[in-house]
């Protein structure tokens, strides 16, 4: 059971912090987006040296959020390849670069 | 002159840098994870080699079979499997002609391959391994020539 209401979470990803808007159906939602360079391991020598998009958000913004779907972050196009619903009200989006 | 080996792993680097796809991303025994910007890549290691002295008078005569791992590197958000297949396509024809790696190797056979994928960067990605076996031949005490 989450201990937060939907205003909390709503400051927790708002762009005045750590958040950003990203444009899903249409409308403006906000997120915290991560980045990073990863090592991807697919079973070679080496790996590969790639970002890994995340994006975690209000569940209520997302909830008929599916695999195929597009978001557009900071410009640049993803498709959403897995959604991450934690329970609590914040959903986890994991996003393939277009 | 160098081991053998050595050189026969540097030939089949000469042989496979400039293939249409791969280009020049082509590394030798490398180390580090690969940037976008440099793939679609080939990596290639010599990790195992077995050796059969096969004369008996000294110095005798060792025959070889080297192990040649050549490792294609693609990323894509589709057909990334097809990427590998038209790089093995470049690869093993590359290979076929020349198989004696010039005058290195009495024989050189891609003998295997197999690919693996991820999902957990911000594309697909695919690994295509190919098994190159490499017979050569050198006397015990001279393992820079091949004979």
């Amino acid at each position: 059971m989450a201990v937060e209401t939907a205003d909390h979470r709503a400051i927790f990803v708002g762009v005045d912090d750590f958040g950003v808007a990203a444009t899903y159906n249409a409308t403006t939602i906000n997120g915290i987006f991560d980045n990073d360079f990863v090592e991807v391991d697919a079973g070679g020598g080496v790996g590969f040296a790639l970002q890994q998009p995340r994006f975690v958000c209000r569940t209520a913004d997302v909830s008929t959020a599916a695999e195929g779907d597009t978001i557009t972050i900071n410009a640049v196009a993803y498709t959403m390849r897995i959604v991450q619903d934690d329970g609590t009200g914040m959903t986890t989006l994991v996003l393939e670069k277009q | 002159m160098a081991h053998v080996r050595q050189q026969i792993r540097d030939q089949i680097v000469t042989t496979l840098t400039g293939l249409t796809t791969t280009g020049s991303n082509v590394f030798r025994s490398r180390i580090f994870p690969l940037e976008q910007t440099k793939l679609p890549a080939l990596c290639i290691f010599t990790k195992s080699e077995a050796t059969e002295f096969d004369t008996i008078t000294l110095a005798r005569s060792v025959n070889r079979v080297l192990d040649v791992a050549v490792e294609a590197y693609v990323i894509g958000t589709a057909n990334y499997d097809n990427a590998l297949d038209t790089i093995a396509v470049e690869v093993e024809e590359a290979i076929a002609a020349d198989v004696t790696l010039n005058n290195l190797a009495k024989d050189a056979q891609v003998v295997a391959f197999e690919a693996d994928y991820s999902g957990d960067g911000e594309q697909p990605v695919a690994v295509g391994r190919f098994t190159i076996s490499v017979q050569y031949r050198t006397k015990e005490n001279d393992v820079e020539t091949a004979v």
